[in-house]
């Protein structure tokens, strides 16, 4: 992975609106001091992060993967498994279970580097799915925890009641902030680590093999490495989101398993634009405010979701993003011909 | 013996199922180029608009296949009407019809929800009793869905060979461009092929809910295997998934005898998973010309 | 003088890139026109505004006295006007005899198809070795027959052929020019696009040469012979 063109303009313009945006968040909680809502912009921080790195893998380097979610349950379970069963130290356990994600990320890449499409969607699910059954069909007990039987992969009702990051004793009545700015720091790192990776050469080397393998390949730019590069890189990430999100929770159950979850992640990215590079904050951003609104809604709150999908994506079916640039564009320089 | 007796129906039976509901997700896939993740609700539909009229009116099991099919037609061809053909022209169609779909199957499944509440009520129309083949009991239900399933397969395999409305069907699949060039109204297929694969999944989930019992989320497990079945046999090839729904619900069935039911569904995850890495299009599929 | 097929000051083109800047193509009923050119100057552009793929931006197209340029593609093969697109665009996974039966479309089940499938089988005897094969297992030249087949299976008053000749061996473009003479003499009226305009020179009652989306000559056969200097500066020597 080289280094950025830090003189080239489109990088440097999006570090900027990255730091921008995260020195927001992180004066956020002067403004917003209500537990509840800190905790719910930890939650989008945690979506986010999955959002953006399935941008990355699947808008940008092409690949169809529905494994994404696999790889958060790996990061999530790998930090509490750590934390339990091995007795590391939570900062320890949170980049293990990262790593740990991207090393699944690059076995399950191998397997699917001859498949394309659509196959790849099938094998990645069938992969996450078959992980899913047999973690909560599992009934055989690893070790008994408070007399309760525990199975190894923590059968259907999962881990929980581990270690956190120990903000409680630290910062007493504040530690939602003690959660809340390490989240953010995790947010942060993904923020900066996509947008280098789609503006800089490993970007361009994945748009180059979802666009056109052949020429791609002709220009020596190999897919199936680029294709494993994109996978590991991405899982990592979305490990890291996994295992901060076990770490607030102080929970890791086969709910992350859920195809509900699944799709209603994906629709934060497609709503938000495959293949831009801040749609998936705005996607994961809007289908929060939606579900919040939904809540409220009480009983009408599956049919306002589902309407909302089916809505924006045939009104906008190039995502938000690319309806905001479009609009900025006109506001700017008035009908210019596109390309 | 009997235990080879019983995997064989059990395998036939979840074969038709899975058969009904896969070869009208192929046929969707493969005319379309769309994911229809609103195929269990097209199932569940077709179950519940059964057991509705039979509520009222008492149906006969033909008469429950006919509805079961005219509300699986319906809802199939609304979805068309109402929101797949406005986005059939933009190139990010393929993701974006899947969260469409997906949306409105939360949706339908709600309404479901609401109309009916979440009662696992029974499935009225079916027929009992049992029979003996080599000592292993067998329902009847079982036979008349195998019956069913064989007969709606062999229907829909005789209209796409053999009639020109099949054949504008394949040709469009294969060509949509061509196929205009030939005076075929495209958008009059897509709709026909809607109604088509509705009217399947309205058969295949009143099948399901004869096995088990009434629920809003009925559909989905039966969507996902079809999914996976359709996949296994190369996505398109509507034949191949008729053959592989029965080939992997008797694999099913064996795993679920030996090992425990616990292992049917895994293990043919990882059938799945062999099968893709081994066969990178599916076991029937076929390489699509790619131009530089 | 009316002419069976009448579109003119065409002007058409991508979304932001026009390409035919008022184009006039007409053609007499029987008659056989062939638009030349180089490459890339619009010529399937053409094909495909008169087919109705691409919208007309400007312009009128009229078929047998018939307005045709709002019309819907299905619309205007249904009032005669049958385009055989460049490469053949075959239904690959169907066999030959499907191929063709999707040609008649528009015409109900009964003898006339029949009889117009022997008519291509008479025309083109290799196929009829092979009419239960699908086409992905033919050799160009077969893919070829196929499709002009196909085209003479339809209604058509009008006949368009996107480069007939493209991608075949000599003697194969012999063999299809050949069958096309035998249709000609028969009634039917073309509109045959070419690149090069050697062999089309022989079947072809009149002529257009297009450039950069303009028609910049038109005249019959004869002249065309005689204004070998301008067809030179297009086409270079041919």
């Amino acid at each position: 992975m080289s280094m950025p063109n830090l003189a080239a303009g489109p990088v440097q313009r999006h570090l900027l609106v990255g730091v921008a945006v995260i020195a927001a968040f992180a004066l956020l909680p002067l403004v917003l001091t209500e537990r509840y809502m800190l905790g719910e912009v930890i939650v989008f921080f945690i979506w986010a992060m999955v959002a953006m790195n399935w941008n990355v893998l699947m808008g940008h380097a092409g690949v169809f993967s529905l494994a994404q979610m696999l790889f958060v349950a790996c990061g999530a379970y790998g930090m509490a498994m750590g934390v339990m069963f091995l007795g590391l130290n939570v900062w320890a356990a949170i980049p293990i279970a990262a790593v740990a994600s991207a090393l699944l990320a690059l076995v399950i890449g191998m397997a699917c580097l001859r498949l394309t499409g659509a196959y790849v969607a099938l094998l990645t699910y069938a992969i996450a799915e078959m992980i899913h059954v047999l973690i909560i069909t599992d009934t055989v007990c690893f070790t008994m925890v408070a007399n309760n039987c525990q199975q190894l992969f923590g059968g259907s009702t999962g881990f929980s009641r581990f270690d956190d990051f120990g903000f409680r004793q630290l910062l007493r009545g504040n530690w939602v902030l003690g959660n809340y700015y390490t989240v953010l720091a995790a947010f942060a790192v993904t923020v900066l680590a996509c947008v280098i990776i789609i503006h800089g050469r490993l970007g361009l080397a994945f748009r180059a093999i979802r666009d056109n393998p052949g020429y791609a390949a002709s220009r020596g730019i190999d897919r199936k490495k680029y294709q494993i590069i994109a996978f590991a890189v991405t899982a990592f990430l979305t490990g890291l989101a996994g295992a901060v999100y076990a770490a607030h929770y102080r929970f890791a159950g086969p709910s992350l398993f859920d195809f509900s979850t699944l799709m209603f992640v994906l629709s934060m990215v497609i709503v938000g634009g495959l293949g831009s590079t801040w749609g998936p904050l705005i996607g994961t951003g809007l289908m929060m405010v939606v579900v919040e609104f939904a809540k409220g809604m009480g009983d009408a709150r599956n049919l306002i979701l589902g309407l909302a999908l089916v809505v924006f994506v045939i009104v906008l079916p190039k995502g938000l993003a690319h309806f905001g640039t479009v609009l900025a564009q006109r506001l700017r320089g008035g009908n210019r011909p596109g390309t | 013996m009997e235990i080879i007796i019983q995997i064989i129906v059990t395998g036939l039976t979840m074969g038709s199922m899975y058969a009904l509901a896969a070869v009208g997700l192929s046929l969707i896939y493969g005319t379309l180029g769309m994911f229809n993740m609103a195929h269990g609700m097209f199932m569940t539909l077709g179950a519940y608009a059964v057991f509705t009229m039979s509520s009222a009116i008492g149906l006969p099991l033909i008469l429950g296949i006919v509805v079961a099919m005219a509300a699986g037609a319906l809802i199939g061809m609304a979805t068309h009407l109402l929101m797949v053909r406005f986005m059939l022209n933009s190139p990010e169609f393929e993701t974006n019809i899947l969260v469409a779909t997906a949306g409105l199957a939360i949706v339908l499944e709600d309404l479901v929800l609401k109309t009916y509440g979440g009662y696992p009520y029974p499935q009225p129309v079916r027929i009992e009793g049992i029979m003996r083949i080599g000592g292993v009991a067998v329902t009847y239900q079982a036979m008349v869905i195998l019956a069913v399933a064989a007969v709606c397969i062999c229907a829909v395999a005789w209209l796409l060979l053999r009639t020109k409305f099949g054949r504008a069907i394949r040709a469009t699949a294969i060509n949509r461009d061509a196929a205009q060039l030939m005076g075929v109204r495209t958008g009059t297929v897509y709709l026909q092929v809607m109604a088509l694969a509705g009217a399947l999944a309205g058969v295949a989930g009143l099948m399901i809910s004869t096995l088990t019992t009434l629920s809003p989320q009925m559909g989905g497990d039966p969507l996902l295997k079809a999914f996976v079945i359709c996949v296994v046999a190369g996505l398109g090839n509507v034949w191949g998934a008729g053959v592989c729904a029965f080939g992997l619900a008797l694999l099913e069935s064996a795993i679920g005898f030996y090992f425990g039911v616990r292992f049917g569904f895994p293990v043919m995850l990882m059938l799945v998973i062999i099968v893709l890495i081994w066969r990178p299009l599916g076991l029937f599929g076929r390489e699509k010309v790619v131009r530089l | 003088m009316s002419f069976l097929l009448d579109a003119q000051d065409i002007v058409s083109g991508y979304l932001h890139r026009p390409v035919l800047h008022g184009v006039t193509v007409q053609l007499a009923e029987g008659e056989v026109l062939s638009v030349i050119g180089p490459n890339g100057h619009g010529k399937t552009t053409l094909l495909r505004t008169l087919s109705g793929f691409l919208p007309f931006r400007g312009g009128t197209l009229s078929l047998a006295g018939k307005r045709l340029e709002t019309s819907s593609i299905f619309a205007r093969v249904e009032a005669g006007l049958v385009h055989v697109p460049q490469g053949d665009q075959l239904f690959t996974e169907m066999s030959v005899e499907e191929n063709l039966l999707m040609g008649a479309y528009l015409l109900p089940n009964g003898p006339e198809v029949d009889r117009r499938l022997d008519t291509v089988f008479t025309l083109f005897p290799r196929l009829k070795d092979r009419r239960n094969q699908p086409t992905n297992s033919l050799s160009g030249g077969e893919r070829r027959m196929v499709g002009i087949g196909r085209g003479l299976m339809a209604d058509a008053k009008v006949l368009m052929l996107d480069e007939p000749s493209l991608g075949l061996a000599p003697l194969l473009i012999e063999q299809i020019y050949e069958a096309l003479r035998a249709l000609r003499a028969g009634g039917r009226s073309f509109l045959v696009v070419e690149e090069n305009p050697s062999r089309v020179m022989a079947l072809a009652d009149r002529l257009s040469l297009m450039d950069a989306g303009h028609i910049v000559w038109s005249g019959t056969a004869d002249e065309a012979d005689e204004s070998r200097d301008i067809m030179k500066t297009y086409l270079g020597g041919h």
